[in-house]
């Protein structure tokens, strides 16, 4: 009896290390391997944790990108496409994601709960987001890239965008980044990646 | 912004929080690299091409994340001369 139950559990070990030898990074249980059309990566500052932004969903890896679990967006926010990032400078806990279809979206306690934050913006399809929060005498600046509506602003602790311009020249933008190099007037600089390339812009306007 | 290809998306950006001068851009071709503000890319020839996604560690600049527009995460911890698939 004792050699049927060793002969047994010999097959289930061998039956485990099989699995284990063959699984691939990212295969773990409950856990989707393919994440899909990918959009947006950051790493938290607060705990080092990668977050990822698809088409389908808003994931997030405790590992480094090897496995990754589903952030819960309410289905009432009804968001799709996760195309770009941007963490509160002074509270990593505050995250605001461009989605496109329903504006940006904010949650203020590291990924639990979520709401949109879109007042003032011009359309609900929002490929890139930027803050600036470098300068602690001046108020933090965050930026937000509408489709065919140009760039807008909120400055500070105020919750409204304000629309700034059109954008850079080439107005395909798929990125934005405020880039700690002085301008020489005052700020810094708005770096944006488009389908004509990198622009740049004084962030001090 | 001399060194990327003349006229064609760049669909990820990143500067570094604390080497503003360091860059990554990532396009269809690959992935770039700038340590001049945005000029002088230079191509990363281990990186793998249809980037969609770029950043870099908030506090450790050598760190580098990845994605490519089919999903795979790669990461680099030496700047972006070798990449690691994650996923």
């Amino acid at each position: 009896m004792l050699g049927r139950s060793c002969r047994v559990l010999s097959v289930a070990a061998l039956a485990l290390a099989i699995s284990l030898a063959f699984a691939l990074p990212g295969q773990a249980a409950g856990m989707a391997r393919d994440i899909g059309h990918l959009h947006a990566l950051l790493v938290s500052p607060a705990d080092g944790s990668l977050w990822i932004g698809t088409h389908n969903a808003l994931y997030r890896s405790n590992d480094e990108g090897k496995t990754w679990h589903p952030v819960k967006i309410p289905n009432d926010l009804g968001a799709m496409d996760f195309m770009s990032f941007v963490l509160e400078p002074a509270n990593p806990n505050i995250l605001y994601v461009g989605t496109h279809n329903r504006g940006v979206l904010r949650t203020t306690d590291g990924g639990e709960t979520w709401g949109s934050f879109s007042a003032g913006l011009g359309g609900p399809d929002i490929h890139a987001l930027a803050v600036d929060g470098y300068n602690a005498a001046q108020p933090r600046r965050l930026y937000a890239f509408a489709v065919d509506k140009g760039l807008y602003r909120i400055l500070g602790d105020t919750s409204e965008w304000k629309r700034v311009d059109d954008g850079p020249d080439n107005p395909d933008v798929r990125a934005l980044q405020t880039v700690n190099i002085p301008t020489g007037m005052g700020g810094i600089f708005l770096y944006a990646a488009t389908s004509g390339g990198i622009f740049r812009s004084p962030d001090c306007f | 912004m001399g060194g990327l290809p003349a006229s064609k998306t760049v669909y990820a950006f990143a500067a570094s929080a604390t080497d503003p001068k360091l860059m990554f851009a990532g396009l269809r071709d690959g992935g770039f690299k700038s340590t001049h503000g945005g000029g002088n890319w230079k191509k990363l020839n281990t990186a793998p091409k249809d980037v969609a996604a770029i950043t870099i560690h908030p506090t450790k600049p050598e760190v580098v994340f990845l994605g490519t527009a089919r999903g795979k995460i790669f990461k680099s911890t030496d700047g972006g001369q070798s990449w690691r698939r994650q996923n």
